[in-house]
């Protein structure tokens, strides 16, 4: 899941108003741009799941043991709150601290079962995750529901906040489009294997 | 390719069209220009 964290991110926007937005985009994805390097040197690796080549939508066995671990998401979750905090004070760092941890339990019900409790699946336990992945049809639909969700919910907030500064109104309506146009495009995207 | 364009145009392209709008300042900085 990628653009479903996006739309979840637009949400929350439209609930808590003073958080920069870019930030909350970059919070709602950040356990992934974590994983990146780490795939990259091979120290969290994917694997193909069901046959395929590993390309598809949900088609593959994440090991991301160190940044998709529950305790390793809450540490990641508590380090970016804790930096966000010192410009932004206390609430806002706890809420760009949740926003990172959403990641996480977005990610539970889609993962197969990959996701372990503590981080390099230290001690074996049972791993994590419900597998919706394997109904990709129904994976992308509540997906794509967390973007035009997100979306609307982010355009109405935009759209009051722009009536109430005496702005126009088009200034609302242009980053509500351009999100959901980029929500919708990296949904195809995905769901294509790119 | 769709996580780093998504991640790209989210963070950029949204959050600048966003930042012409309005919205209250982050608490801290509204303390820090009140006083």
């Amino acid at each position: 899941m990628i653009a479903g964290h996006f739309g979840f991110a637009a949400a929350v926007k439209s609930r808590v108003p003073a958080a920069p937005t870019w930030c909350l985009m970059l919070a709602s994805v950040w356990l992934d741009v974590v994983f990146v390097p780490l795939l990259a040197s091979g120290v969290e690796t994917m694997v193909p799941f069901g046959g395929g080549n590993g390309k598809g939508y949900g088609a593959a066995i994440i090991h991301a043991d160190w940044t998709h671990s529950l305790v390793g998401a809450l540490v990641i979750s508590a380090v970016f709150g804790i930096v966000c905090a010192i410009p932004w004070g206390r609430v806002l760092g706890a809420v760009m601290g949740a926003m990172v941890f959403s990641h996480w339990l977005l990610d539970l019900p889609m993962h197969h079962q990959d996701m372990p409790i503590l981080p390099a699946n230290a001690g074996h336990l049972p791993l994590l995750g419900f597998g919706l992945w394997s109904l990709p049809a129904l994976a992308a639909v509540l997906e794509l529901a967390l973007v035009l969700g997100g979306g609307w919910l982010y355009w109405r907030a935009a759209v009051a906040v722009a009536s109430r500064g005496g702005v126009q109104q088009k200034r609302a309506n242009l980053p509500a489009i351009a999100f959901v146009a980029t929500g919708v495009l990296t949904l195809a995207l995905n769901l294509i294997g790119q | 390719m769709s996580f780093v364009l998504g991640t790209l145009l989210c963070v950029f392209l949204v959050g600048r069209l966003d930042a012409r709008l309005p919205w209250p300042a982050p608490a801290a900085k509204r303390e820090g220009g009140a006083s």
